[in-house]
């Protein structure tokens, strides 16, 4: 086997380089968020090098003099993952408010999309116990999401907010997208008219939004 | 001048910082340093976190512009960002005559 030729000086990896990667390893969560921060940090790094370069400083000591003022990855990493965990947050709030508006509309008191399911018979006492908790269950869920869209947003003008209220955010979100679905499936079933198109289209406007919010959460909880 | 006093106001440092101009965060740095006498003394890597939540609070508006040839992430005050810069200064006000009050001379 050849030895490999040594890197070239374009080749090898820059201070900054592998600050950033650092930094981008010290950030779990949705790589969107991330991404845009750690762009703004090379930029930022770039500016710097090049002002101590006009300063007289060489390459390296440019690198390293810019890497300093930064901050060193554990300084500033919880910062980072905070933003990124808050921005996480707030779009879960966001999906869980957009999947909430229109379930009563469909299942109760609009489309009425279960309605076809209803027998000759009257519907069994843990039906309605159940039609009882999901109404609860479901606006809690959204006015927890709308709080926390609050607190996400323009609650920052007053509040110091991190990543555990990202973790509540997300749990809420969680809970919500899993109790709300499973009730719900439960009902249709008890009502003795579950046919396969009605289970597609359960499918279909409950089981996939709030799989998406859940989804959602899950990725917020990874970037606390 | 302890850092520790100067960093609990940086929020209203950058808004006050942005108000003439958009900028972006490492002229934003080069500002607060600038202007406070190099007293302001923080990692600098940390004004990030700061802009972001400015932003999503509704003080700061974000865009990306060419600065120097460069593409770049430049903020500038919104109008709520303007009235709570100015609720900010005469808070700032009020604490240094009240103070000074009290202080008195040596």
């Amino acid at each position: 086997m050849w030895p490999t030729p040594p890197r070239t000086e374009d080749e090898r990896m820059s201070a900054v380089d592998v600050y950033l990667a650092d930094l981008r390893a010290a950030i779990p969560g949705p790589s969107w968020t991330r991404r845009d921060l750690l762009r703004e940090a090379g930029d930022h790094l770039e500016d710097a090098t090049d002002a101590y370069t006009a300063a007289g400083y060489t390459p390296t000591e440019a690198e390293a003099l810019a890497l300093r003022d930064f901050g060193s990855v554990d300084d500033i990493a919880p910062g980072f993952r905070d933003t990124v965990a808050i921005g996480a947050a707030r779009r879960t709030a966001i999906l869980l408010v957009l999947v909430m508006l229109p379930q009563a509309f469909l299942w109760d008191g609009g489309l009425e999309l279960g309605a076809s399911a209803h027998s000759d018979a009257p519907d069994s006492g843990l039906f309605h116990v159940l039609d009882i908790i999901i109404g609860y269950v479901g606006t809690a869920g959204a006015l927890g999401a709308l709080v926390a869209l609050a607190v996400t947003a323009i609650g920052q003008r007053w509040l110091r907010i991190g990543r555990r209220t990202a973790q509540l955010t997300a749990a809420w979100s969680l809970a919500t997208a899993m109790i709300v679905p499973i009730i719900g499936f439960t009902m249709l079933a008890l009502t003795g008219g579950l046919t396969v198109l009605l289970a597609l289209t359960a499918l279909a406007f409950m089981a996939a939004p709030f799989a998406l919010v859940a989804l959602s959460a899950q990725r917020t909880l990874a970037a606390c | 001048m302890k850092a520790d006093a100067l960093r609990g106001h940086l929020d209203s440092l950058i808004l006050a910082v942005v108000e003439k101009q958009p900028l972006h965060g490492y002229a934003i740095i080069e500002a607060l340093s600038a202007r406070s006498g190099g007293e302001l003394d923080l990692p600098t890597g940390t004004i990030y976190p700061a802009l972001r939540r400015l932003e999503k609070a509704g003080y700061l508006d974000s865009s990306w512009s060419e600065v120097g040839g460069r593409k770049r992430r430049t903020y500038e005050l919104s109008s709520a960002g303007r009235n709570a810069l100015a609720g900010h200064r005469q808070e700032w006000r009020t604490f240094a005559k009240v103070v000074s009050g009290v202080l008195g001379e040596a």
